[in-house]
């Protein structure tokens, strides 16, 4: 249908129809970014009751009766109920929203229906922010509050409203309430810890998990989706240092390594050399990890604490939105003390009846090598000096996974690399253990932070050696130093196809996705993750130190009371009526006190009309009241007003007996 | 302030006047005071008058009472669907003795015309009046004449849902200044009417009460009785009412807000008012605006009588 035949058929529905389809297409943009996560039976009653109603308009069909729409509307909640087992929390209550407002529609007759639709639209669409804080959403969220508001603007106008004139009037509108939001948002007291924080969910966002199988990491490495962004003190780390370490495997079946799954002895580190203090802000994560550069040396005992295999935990179940964390690092550090049996028993077994090729060459090699350090060198040297390839394109790897990968495919990632390490090291007693986390991370000038993706994932492998400690040995960096220096575009030869490789190796792009960054990580930091600490900071400015929430809210509404007051007397003084001219307010003495005599002055009564009323009702006052109309009308409307007339009118009037 | 003032009153005081002249006509068409006011502050205010209602409720008796009563002359005209301009305007005729044509005057060229039915004739024969009205002159073959002074059309029309009608378009009704209905007369004027002698005879005897000169004078008086800013008010508060009002198609024009000025005046002035004041607007509200705002829906006021009740309750006096 073209524009013009469309615009012709709009014009042939009745006004409310012509402001139905606003309001419907105002619920669909306001519904939309809850395509998802919420039932998808609860956005199919709202669009079929929206197409019924509009049918409805166009064929002038009657509207549902209130039964009916009751009985539907009631049907519905127990849907919901059904659904969620619950009418409480976010998406019960989204999908209630959504539905209800489809429901509205189907009884919408009058412009009031719809303008409940519309603020329920507006409901609908602010929700979208309890699931999704993304800066993309805004520009989106601001475009749909914005047709909501010119909706209801041309909804309640009696002469159409160009939508030029109501865009123009909403723009006003929203550029008027942008210092108000701007307070309200400065100043609205944040309470700490989860109080005001959006509930916990589950969130479809792949990162690195409690498991690692051959190939999980390499699946990651597809995603460009940044996992956290770390802003130095001074300059990042080097490539070579920037291990940002996550859980700890211990447990291996020959092919998947586990996560946990003992009581760990807590151990001693003593960092020697540099340190690094940033600050790490976390995307939401389904666990409570922090990744911290290895070695975290300094965080804050409130909120965080290191597990015993040296990984960083947030106190929180889970990281569900964006959080930061400030923190300390030293990337030469030396674990001491002894390695308790039973750990060295979780880290050194190796089912017996898997990998025997592999547990064999191993024990070759260390017959061969003579030390445990020289085995381990002489492992690093066959992965780098025999036909191994890297690759984020593994084949896939039978039951004995290490022995397929060793001796057949000969291809892999760092997973794959770590895993047939770690195997080798404990075939032969040393006890190992398999480390995943991030590697890398690219330094965005712009916003002087350090960016990690999900494509950064890495996995490497930690040996205990008899008085060294727990050490760091990376396979990966033997069989592609690349990977480790310059990330994974270096690594993977030409001939593989690695995502996004092309879009980064271009300048421009690159400044683009840089750019795209920066103000990424500005919306985070700094409206996203704006919170008490922010607060305070910017209250210390005006010399308020922690206040407490309480009082911050007080002094909130005090000054917002007082500013809507001020407002309101300016524009009271603004749109006051015309200085009166005393006569009139004579006059309006005069109406008062005949109002308290029992006839009060009909607006649209005029003097010598009211005034005779009056003498009907008071017979009593009608002397008076003759000379106080002739008076006031000589002097209001006669052509030769005289001062004295007023004093006289004044004398009059105030002789009333009231 | 103003020469004519004294003149009149060393002559006759003009409320003595006007009220000789109602007076006299309220005994010719029984029961119409108001309308009869404001039939005069019509003529007063140099405004034609359209008189709407259905057939026989003495329409005709009216503008030929106020034709004697006044000692006007008298044209009527009756309009049929055949009438032609020429036949309201006149007409040009070879004159064979001296060779030339002549224009023969037609009806319209005397000081109150009498325009009957004017909603039969087709817009044709209707602007052609329209026309004259408007510009107190008419022009055939390039020849201009102006018509006589004082220039009164009474208008009559049947109600529009009457059949076999040209309603008056928007614009040629706002030409008229006062629109009125004359209505039944009640029970005890219908009996004393039925009673008494036959009207059209009673105005063959009817005699001057005022000559088209003082007519003439006092129409000159109209637009200096004292208008105070407070009244401008009230009257710009009735107009921007209309205006902004979402029940009216359109608001009233300048023309009808300074029609509505002009009657107000005229109204004082026959009351012996000193200066206009509120109720002498709400007297001629109705009259001057029922017939120039159209209701947009059902929900707005639909009678022209109704609708200057509807404004005049909406508008509160300043």
């Amino acid at each position: 249908m073209s524009a013009v035949t469309l615009d012709h058929r709009l014009q042939q529905l009745t006004p409310l129809g012509q402001r139905l389809v606003w309001v419907i297409a105002g619920l669909a943009l306001a519904a939309a970014p809850h395509f998802g996560h919420i039932a998808p039976w609860t956005m199919l009653i709202a669009a079929l009751a929206a197409a019924f109603r509009m049918t409805a308009e166009v064929k002038r069909w009657p509207l549902p009766s209130r039964a009916v729409c009751t009985g539907i509307a009631f049907a519905s909640l127990l849907g919901v109920l059904a659904g969620y087992r619950t009418l409480n929390g976010i998406d019960a209550g989204t999908s209630l929203l959504i539905v209800m407002a489809g429901m509205k529609l189907l009884e919408t007759r009058t412009v009031r229906d719809l303008t409940v639709v519309v603020f329920l639209s507006y409901f609908a669409l602010f929700a979208a922010f309890l699931y999704n804080q993304n800066m993309l959403l805004l520009p989106y969220m601001l475009l749909t509050a914005g047709l909501l508001t010119m909706t209801l603007m041309r909804i309640h106008q009696t002469e159409a409203m160009a939508l030029r004139e109501a865009a123009t009037t909403t723009a006003k509108m929203f550029l008027q309430a942008l210092p108000l939001a701007a307070l309200l948002f400065l100043f609205f007291p944040r309470l700490p810890g989860q109080f005001w924080a959006v509930p916990a969910r589950e969130r479809s966002i792949t990162g690195l998990s409690e498991e690692m199988t051959p190939g999980d990491v390499s699946d990651l490495s597809v995603s460009g989706a940044v996992a956290f962004r770390a802003k130095f003190e001074g300059d990042p780390p080097p490539p070579r240092e920037r291990y940002w370490r996550g859980p700890v495997m211990h447990m291996f079946d020959g092919r998947t390594w586990r996560y946990g799954g003992a009581s760990l002895t807590p151990q001693q580190v003593a960092s020697s050399g540099s340190s690094y203090r940033y600050r790490i802000s976390l995307e939401p994560q389904q666990r409570n990890w922090i990744f911290g550069l290895d070695m975290a040396t300094g965080w804050d005992p409130r909120r965080a604490y290191r597990a015993e295999d040296f990984q960083l935990h947030a106190r929180q179940q889970q990281i569900s939105v964006l959080t930061s964390f400030d923190l300390e690092s030293s990337p030469t550090y030396v674990t001491t003390g002894e390695l308790r049996d039973d750990l060295r028993r979780l880290d050194t077994y190796i089912p017996r009846n898997r990998n025997r090729r592999t547990i064999e060459l191993a024990r070759q090699m260390r017959d061969r090598a003579g030390s445990d350090e020289a085995f381990i060198q002489s492992v690093l040297t066959k992965f780098g000096s025999e036909e191994y390839y890297y690759t984020l394109q593994p084949p896939a790897l039978d039951l004995n996974a290490v022995d397929d990968f060793l001796f057949n495919s000969r291809r892999g990632f760092c997973e794959h690399f770590a895993s047939a390490f770690t195997t080798m090291a404990r075939s032969v007693g040393i006890p190992a253990r398999v480390v995943t986390g991030y590697q890398g991370g690219e330094f965005n000038p712009m916003s002087g932070y350090l960016v990690v993706r999900q494509s950064d994932a890495h996995a490497w492998s930690e040996v205990w050696l008899e008085g060294r400690g727990w050490q760091r040995i990376d396979p990966t960096a033997a069989i592609a130093p690349e990977r480790i220096e310059s990330g994974l575009d270096a690594a993977i030869s030409a001939e593989e196809e690695v995502p996004g490789r092309m879009l980064r190796q271009s300048a421009v792009l690159s400044k683009l996705r840089m750019t795209w960054d920066a103000a990424n990580t500005f919306w985070n930091d700094q409206i996203v993750e704006f919170g008490e600490a922010q607060q305070n900071w910017l209250l210390e400015l005006f010399n308020i130190k922690n206040p407490r929430w309480q009082y911050l809210g007080i002094g909130l509404a005090i000054t917002l009371i007082g500013f809507f007051a001020i407002l309101s007397a300016y524009l009271a003084w603004k749109f006051k009526p015309r200085s009166r001219d005393p006569v009139a307010h004579v006059y309006e003495q005069l109406c008062r006190k005949l109002a308290k005599l029992g006839v009060p002055r009909l607006p649209h009564e005029g003097p010598n009309d009211y005034v005779a009323r009056a003498a009907q009702a008071r017979p009593e006052l009608a002397a008076q009241l003759a000379e106080v109309r002739s008076v006031y009308v000589g002097l209001r409307y006669g052509p030769m007003p005289l001062p004295t007339q007023l004093s006289r009118l004044k004398f009059l009037v105030n002789q009333l007996e009231a | 302030m103003n020469s004519a003032i004294p003149t009149l009153i060393t002559q006759a005081d003009p409320i003595e006047l006007i009220a000789a002249t109602t007076a006299q006509l309220n005994r010719v068409i029984l029961g119409k005071e108001h309308q009869v006011r404001l039939c005069i502050s019509c003529l007063l205010a140099r405004g034609h008058l359209l008189i709407e209602d259905i057939p026989g409720v003495g329409k005709t008796t009216l503008a030929h009472a106020i034709a004697e009563s006044l000692g006007l002359s008298y044209q009527r005209i009756q309009f049929t669907s055949d009438l032609l301009p020429a036949d309201i305007i006149g007409t040009s005729v070879f004159d064979r003795e001296t060779s030339t044509f002549q224009f023969h005057k037609g009806p319209v060229f005397s000081q109150l015309v009498l325009a009957d039915e004017v909603n039969r004739a087709t817009p044709k024969a209707q602007s052609a009046l329209l026309e004259a009205m408007e510009e107190h002159q008419v022009t055939a073959d390039g020849a201009t004449y102006p018509l006589a002074a004082p220039f009164f059309v009474i208008a009559t029309q049947n109600p529009v849902y009457q059949i076999g009608t040209y309603p008056l378009p928007e614009s040629q009704l706002d030409r008229f200044l006062m629109r009125i209905e004359l209505g039944y007369p009640d029970a005890t004027l219908e009996r004393q009417l039925l009673l008494g002698q036959d009207r059209r005879d009673l105005v063959a005897t009817l005699a001057p009460t005022l000559s088209p000169q003082q007519l003439l004078l006092m129409q000159t008086m109209v637009p200096k009785v004292h208008v105070s800013d407070a009244l401008l008010d009230y009257v710009q508060a009735l107009v921007r009412y209309t205006r902004e009002s979402p029940l009216f198609e359109a608001g009233i024009s300048p023309r009808a807000s300074i029609g509505l000025l002009r009657s107000a005046q005229a109204w004082a002035l026959i009351h012996g008012h000193s200066g206009v004041m509120p109720e002498d607007v709400q007297a001629v509200l109705a009259a001057v605006v029922g017939h120039r705002l159209k209701p947009r829906d059902e929900a707005a006021p639909k009678t022209p009588t109704e609708i200057g009740q509807f404004v005049l309750k909406e508008v509160a006096v300043p």
